[in-house]
C-alpha cells in the first residue's frame, strides 16, 4: 500500500466505445473506388456536404501519408485533418479523422470494414468509425 | 429540442437502460416486473428509470398503486430522425461517388478497346 509502484500496467477495454458502421456497395471495380478515394481531384467532387465548398490543402493517400482539407460556407471554415495509417490499392484504407474544432477527438476509419468481405465485383466500402473521446490513446 | 436529444442519447448510452427501453417497446410494465430481469436492487432499477424519465423516454402513469412505466415513442422518433438525417447525408455523398465512378468506368472502357485493337492481329 505504502510502496509506490509504477510498474503496473492496466488495460481497459471500454464496452461502450462508440462505433458506427456505414455500409454501401459500389458497382465498380475495387481499383476504381480506391482511385476515387485517393485522387484529391476526384475526392472534392463527392466528399462532404453538397452545400459546402471543399478545398484540399494536402491529400497523400498512401501508407504513412496525411491529409488536410477545409469546407467553406460563406465566411465559415471547417478544417479537418488526419493520417492515412494504411493504404493498399484496391484493397484497404485505414485513416484517422479529426475536426479541428474538436482537436482532442479522433475517429479511426477503416474501409472496407474488417468484418465485411470484399465483393469480387465492386467494393463494399463500408466504413467503420471509432471515436476516442480523449487523446490518451 | 437539441437538449432533449442530448438527454435522450445520454440516457440510451447505458446498456441496462437500452434493454429496459427494448422491453418497454413490447408494452408497459411495472417496476418490480422490470426489475425481475436484472440482477440489481429495486432502487438501482428505479434510478435507471428515473434517468429515462428525466430524458423524456418513459413516463409513469398515476394509475393506482401499480404506476406502470410507459415508453414515450415520440422521443425515440426524434432520435431515429436525427440518425436518418446523417444516413441521408452519407447516401448523398455516396451517390456523388457513384457518378464519379461511372465516369471513371467510361474513361477506362474506350481505353481498353484501344488496347485490344492495338494488340490485335496485324
Amino acid at each position: 500500500m505504502s510502496t509506490s509502484r509504477t510498474d503496473t500496467t492496466t488495460i481497459t477495454v471500454e464496452p461502450d466505445m462508440p462505433a458506427v458502421r456505414l455500409q454501401r456497395d459500389f458497382d465498380a471495380p475495387p481499383a476504381l473506388v480506391f482511385r476515387a478515394w485517393a485522387d484529391p481531384g476526384l475526392v472534392v467532387r463527392w466528399l462532404g456536404p453538397r452545400d459546402l465548398e471543399m478545398e484540399v490543402e494536402r491529400w497523400d493517400c498512401r501508407t504513412g501519408g496525411a491529409y488536410r482539407y477545409v469546407h467553406r460556407r460563406g465566411d465559415d471554415e471547417f478544417w479537418f485533418h488526419g493520417s492515412f495509417h494504411e493504404a493498399r490499392e484496391g484493397e484497404r484504407i485505414v485513416q484517422t479523422f479529426t475536426w479541428e474544432g474538436a482537436p482532442d477527438s479522433v475517429a479511426l476509419e477503416t474501409r472496407p470494414s474488417p468484418t465485411s468481405a470484399t465483393a469480387a465485383r465492386g467494393w463494399r466500402a463500408s466504413r467503420s468509425r471509432r471515436r476516442t473521446p480523449t487523446a490518451t490513446r | 429540442m437539441a437538449d432533449a436529444l442530448s438527454a435522450a442519447f445520454a440516457a440510451m448510452a447505458d446498456p441496462t437502460r437500452r434493454d429496459m427501453v427494448a422491453r418497454l417497446a413490447d408494452g408497459d410494465a411495472g417496476v418490480t416486473e422490470l426489475a425481475a430481469h436484472y440482477e440489481m436492487s429495486l432502487q438501482a432499477v428505479s434510478k435507471h428509470l428515473r434517468v429515462l424519465e428525466d430524458a423524456g423516454l418513459v413516463s409513469r402513469t398515476r394509475e393506482a398503486q401499480r404506476r406502470p412505466v410507459h415508453l414515450e415513442v415520440e422521443v425515440l422518433d426524434l432520435m431515429t430522425g436525427w440518425i436518418e438525417r446523417y444516413r441521408r447525408r452519407a447516401e448523398e455523398r455516396f451517390a456523388r461517388l457513384d457518378a464519379v465512378l461511372d465516369e471513371l468506368k467510361q474513361q477506362d472502357a474506350p481505353a481498353r478497346t484501344r488496347t485490344r485493337r492495338a494488340g490485335g492481329p496485324r
